[in-house]
């Protein structure tokens, strides 16, 4: 039988990383997406630690003779689930954040390219982009061929050319 | 393309990746322009911070500015996407750091004006020139090329080769889909699998001018484990044309 203590004491971490996650969703700092893991994780940690004749029975059925380790691997294994969740996000995001910086690229040079190479796509701007084009255009007028190469990178503040 | 149309017709581009190439570049574009005056030549620049942007625009380039470094696959994905949306019959990818010889584009892109394959590779290992990598070097490209022979059922020599023509089809699928990192050894299985036709033309490449291969002996390491984990699992990959958005 798990020590009553051990009991308590996880059932209150439990509860205090139920608490803390609800937390961060409310103050938007983690998205509900994001904190289902660690909401399934705090809950089965709890239910664990509180129905104790449960854990002996599942230590039982996994061979583990000290019942208190079962909810620790239980544990254990939920972490490594949301690593591995997090790894396969990250690796979406670098993904898409490539394709963004290529296409930031592609559309800065056509839109200092201009019809250069003929067949450009041309694509709606919107306000912003009209605006930078006019700027880019002001600006090419007045300091003469490709004066002003990143007026988007500048514009946000981005990398300067240090030539 | 059609084999028959007049190649100066075809619309030509060569995309040249450049990351703190520009000692490099300038000569690079100047070669290219040489070897074959009507090729547009692209230059994509790889969040340089030496000025090959800068460099590229004064020898007469178009320039794509990566706002930061993507790494050789981004880049030259990049090229692709530009000659894609562009409408270009045949992109040529030569290297930013004079690695790659001009001289050879003619024989490089013959077989893709041809219509005789869709995507040509420059090999240092297919007869012409006398490139001896150092050992470890030359060890790991023998072994991916025999793995890469086998898995594509087709003689390959130079499986690392970053010296390439491909025409519209290998353009788009480029465009759609280009692995990251070091690229050059999953490009070519890519390719075999969408059922590209690939040839190798054998080529004589330099020494690199200067700057560095982006291979060091410490990341070598890396690059076999990556490359070995990303042949074996794309083994098991769906082909792209089918069941994707």
């Amino acid at each position: 039988m798990t020590p009553l203590r051990v009991s308590i004491v996880a059932a209150l971490v439990s509860l205090g990383l139920l608490f803390v996650v609800l937390e961060l969703i409310r103050r938007r700092s983690l998205r509900e997406r994001y904190a289902l893991l660690w909401l399934v994780t705090a809950a089965v940690m709890l239910v664990l630690s509180l129905w104790r004749s449960g854990l002996d029975t599942l230590a039982g059925l996994a061979g583990i003779a000290y019942a208190p380790s079962a909810l620790f691997a239980v544990g254990a294994v939920f972490v490594v689930v949301v690593l591995l969740h997090y790894s396969t996000v990250i690796s979406r995001l670098s993904d898409e954040n490539a394709i963004l910086a290529q296409r930031v690229a592609l559309l800065e040079a056509d839109r200092r390219g201009g019809g250069r190479s003929g067949r450009a796509v041309l694509q709606p701007l919107d306000a912003e982009g009209r605006e930078a084009r006019i700027r880019g255009v002001a600006v090419e007028e007045l300091g003469g061929r490709g004066a002003d190469p990143e007026p988007v990178a500048r514009a946000a503040g981005g990398q300067l050319d240090r030539n | 393309m059609e084999a028959t149309s007049d190649p100066a017709r075809v619309r030509r581009l060569a995309i040249v990746p450049a990351f703190n190439e520009a000692a490099c570049v300038g000569r690079v574009i100047e070669e290219i322009r040489t070897a074959d005056p009507g090729m547009e030549i692209l230059v994509v620049d790889d969040g340089s911070t030496d000025g090959t942007a800068a460099v590229a625009r004064a020898h007469g380039a178009q320039i794509v500015r990566l706002p930061f470094n993507l790494g050789i696959g981004g880049a030259v994905q990049t090229g692709y996407r530009f000659a894609l949306e562009h409408g270009f019959d045949l992109a040529v990818q030569v290297d930013g750091d004079g690695q790659h010889d001009a001289e050879e584009l003619a024989a490089l892109v013959a077989p893709v004006l041809a219509g005789e394959a869709d995507l040509a590779v420059g090999s240092r290992f297919a007869g012409a020139g006398d490139y001896r990598p150092p050992f470890a070097r030359g060890l790991g490209i023998r072994l991916f090329a025999r793995a890469i022979s086998l898995i594509v059922g087709q003689r390959v020599t130079d499986t690392t080769s970053g010296f390439r023509a491909a025409n519209r089809r290998a353009i788009s699928l480029f465009a759609d889909d280009y692995p990251h990192d070091y690229p050059e050894v999953e490009a070519t299985v890519m390719v075999v699998r969408e059922r590209l036709r690939l040839v190798e033309v054998p080529v004589r490449m330099r020494e690199r001018a200067a700057g560095r291969s982006s291979i060091t002996a410490a990341r070598s390491v890396y690059y076999m484990a990556k490359v070995s984990v990303a042949l074996f699992v794309g083994l098991f990959r769906e082909p792209l044309t089918e069941g994707r958005a």
